[in-house]
Protein backbone atom coordinates (compact mmCIF):
# COMPACT_ATOMS: atom_id res chain seq x y z
CA UNK A 1 0.00 0.00 0.00
CA UNK A 2 1.38 3.25 -0.78
CA UNK A 3 0.55 5.42 1.62
CA UNK A 4 1.62 2.77 4.43
CA UNK A 5 4.69 2.78 2.48
CA UNK A 6 5.31 6.36 2.77
CA UNK A 7 4.45 6.26 6.27
CA UNK A 8 7.41 4.46 7.04
CA UNK A 9 9.88 6.57 5.96
CA UNK A 10 8.29 10.08 7.00
CA UNK A 11 11.15 11.30 8.64
CA UNK A 12 13.30 10.53 5.74
CA UNK A 13 11.51 12.73 3.28
CA UNK A 14 10.89 15.89 6.20
CA UNK A 15 15.20 14.89 7.17
CA UNK A 16 15.57 16.39 3.15
CA UNK A 17 13.61 19.66 3.53
CA UNK A 18 10.51 17.70 1.84
CA UNK A 19 6.71 17.86 2.48
CA UNK A 20 4.85 14.99 1.30
CA UNK A 21 0.92 15.66 0.06
CA UNK A 22 -1.48 13.12 -0.85
CA UNK A 23 -4.61 14.29 -3.02
CA UNK A 24 -7.04 12.16 -3.45
CA UNK A 25 -10.84 12.09 -4.66
CA UNK A 26 -12.64 10.82 -1.84
CA UNK A 27 -14.38 13.45 0.27
CA UNK A 28 -12.96 14.85 3.71
CA UNK A 29 -14.30 12.12 5.91
CA UNK A 30 -13.65 9.52 3.93
CA UNK A 31 -9.94 11.24 3.90
CA UNK A 32 -10.16 11.58 8.10
CA UNK A 33 -10.74 8.18 8.75
CA UNK A 34 -8.33 7.03 6.86
CA UNK A 35 -5.25 8.97 8.30
CA UNK A 36 -6.79 7.99 11.77
CA UNK A 37 -6.64 4.19 11.37
CA UNK A 38 -3.90 4.22 8.96
CA UNK A 39 -1.63 6.81 11.20
CA UNK A 40 -0.83 9.18 8.56
CA UNK A 41 1.93 12.16 9.32
CA UNK A 42 1.48 13.36 6.32
CA UNK A 43 -0.71 16.10 4.85
CA UNK A 44 -4.25 14.68 3.19
CA UNK A 45 -6.29 16.62 0.40
CA UNK A 46 -9.31 15.39 -0.01
CA UNK A 47 -9.80 16.79 -4.02
CA UNK A 48 -13.70 15.74 -4.65
CA UNK A 49 -13.90 17.83 -7.52
CA UNK A 50 -10.71 16.51 -9.31
CA UNK A 51 -9.60 19.92 -9.76
CA UNK A 52 -5.95 18.83 -8.64
CA UNK A 53 -6.07 15.79 -10.00
CA UNK A 54 -7.33 17.10 -13.82
CA UNK A 55 -4.34 19.56 -13.16
CA UNK A 56 -1.41 17.39 -12.63
CA UNK A 57 -3.23 14.94 -15.13
CA UNK A 58 -3.79 12.13 -13.26
CA UNK A 59 -4.81 9.15 -15.20
CA UNK A 60 -8.30 6.73 -14.73
CA UNK A 61 -7.96 3.06 -16.11
CA UNK A 62 -11.15 2.60 -17.16
CA UNK A 63 -11.30 -1.09 -17.41
CA UNK A 64 -10.29 -1.38 -13.61
CA UNK A 65 -12.20 1.93 -12.64
CA UNK A 66 -10.03 3.11 -10.62
CA UNK A 67 -7.54 5.99 -10.85
CA UNK A 68 -3.72 5.24 -11.63
CA UNK A 69 -1.15 5.76 -9.71
CA UNK A 70 1.52 9.41 -10.10
CA UNK A 71 4.25 10.86 -8.16
CA UNK A 72 5.48 14.63 -9.03
CA UNK A 73 8.52 15.98 -6.77
CA UNK A 74 8.22 20.02 -7.12
CA UNK A 75 11.93 21.84 -5.38
CA UNK A 76 11.76 24.74 -3.76
CA UNK A 77 11.84 26.91 -6.92
CA UNK A 78 8.13 25.59 -7.72
CA UNK A 79 9.65 23.45 -10.66
CA UNK A 80 8.68 20.18 -11.52
CA UNK A 81 11.59 17.86 -11.45
CA UNK A 82 10.40 14.97 -11.31
CA UNK A 83 7.17 13.05 -12.54
CA UNK A 84 5.86 9.24 -12.86
CA UNK A 85 2.74 8.08 -14.03
CA UNK A 86 2.00 4.78 -13.20
CA UNK A 87 0.93 2.62 -16.10
CA UNK A 88 -0.49 0.16 -13.59
CA UNK A 89 -2.07 0.31 -10.27
CA UNK A 90 1.36 -0.87 -8.61
CA UNK A 91 3.56 1.04 -11.18
CA UNK A 92 5.02 2.79 -8.02
CA UNK A 93 8.46 4.35 -7.48
CA UNK A 94 9.99 2.93 -4.34
CA UNK A 95 10.72 5.23 -1.00
CA UNK A 96 14.57 5.15 -1.90
CA UNK A 97 14.12 6.16 -5.60
CA UNK A 98 12.27 9.21 -4.11
CA UNK A 99 14.84 9.68 -1.93
CA UNK A 100 18.06 9.72 -4.23
CA UNK A 101 15.94 12.26 -6.45
CA UNK A 102 15.55 14.52 -3.62
CA UNK A 103 19.00 14.42 -3.01
CA UNK A 104 20.40 15.32 -6.04
CA UNK A 105 17.70 18.22 -6.35
CA UNK A 106 18.88 19.22 -3.00
CA UNK A 107 22.55 18.59 -4.19
CA UNK A 108 21.87 20.60 -7.23
CA UNK A 109 20.45 23.59 -5.28
CA UNK A 110 23.41 23.40 -2.91
CA UNK A 111 25.72 23.59 -6.03
CA UNK A 112 24.23 26.29 -7.10
CA UNK A 113 24.48 28.45 -3.98
CA UNK A 114 28.61 27.33 -4.20
CA UNK A 115 28.36 28.74 -7.75
CA UNK B 1 -5.88 16.79 -18.91
CA UNK B 2 -2.72 16.77 -19.81
CA UNK B 3 0.43 15.37 -17.78
CA UNK B 4 3.06 17.75 -15.90
CA UNK B 5 5.96 18.67 -18.04
CA UNK B 6 9.45 18.18 -15.73
CA UNK B 7 11.78 21.26 -15.94
CA UNK B 8 8.77 23.46 -15.87
CA UNK B 9 6.19 25.12 -12.99
CA UNK B 10 4.11 22.98 -11.23
CA UNK B 11 0.49 24.20 -11.47
CA UNK B 12 -0.50 25.96 -8.35
CA UNK B 13 -3.18 24.61 -6.37
CA UNK B 14 -5.04 25.44 -2.99
CA UNK B 15 -7.12 22.76 -1.31
CA UNK B 16 -8.42 22.50 2.34
CA UNK B 17 -7.04 19.63 3.78
CA UNK B 18 -9.39 16.61 5.78
CA UNK B 19 -9.25 18.86 8.54
CA UNK B 20 -9.97 22.15 7.11
CA UNK B 21 -6.86 23.61 6.94
CA UNK B 22 -5.82 25.70 3.68
CA UNK B 23 -3.21 24.22 1.82
CA UNK B 24 -1.64 26.22 -0.94
CA UNK B 25 1.31 24.83 -2.92
CA UNK B 26 2.91 27.81 -3.47
CA UNK B 27 3.50 28.64 0.35
CA UNK B 28 6.00 25.87 0.34
CA UNK B 29 8.00 27.84 -2.59
CA UNK B 30 11.78 29.31 -0.92
CA UNK B 31 11.63 26.28 2.04
CA UNK B 32 10.17 22.96 1.00
CA UNK B 33 10.35 20.79 -1.68
CA UNK B 34 6.95 18.59 -2.29
CA UNK B 35 6.41 15.40 -3.17
CA UNK B 36 2.62 15.43 -4.75
CA UNK B 37 1.37 11.43 -4.60
CA UNK B 38 -1.58 11.12 -6.19
CA UNK B 39 -3.43 7.71 -5.14
CA UNK B 40 -5.10 5.29 -6.72
CA UNK B 41 -7.66 5.18 -4.59
CA UNK B 42 -7.85 4.01 -0.54
CA UNK B 43 -11.67 4.01 -0.22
Amino acid sequence: MHLAQLRRDYQLFKARDTEVMAVGPEGPGQFKSYWQSNDLPFIGLPDPDYSVLKLYGQEVNLFKLGRLPAQVIIDRDGIARYAHYGKSMSDIPSNVELLELLDSINESKHDAVAL
Amino acid sequence: MSQVKINTAAPDFELDDFQGNQVKLSDYFGTKNVVLVFNRGFI
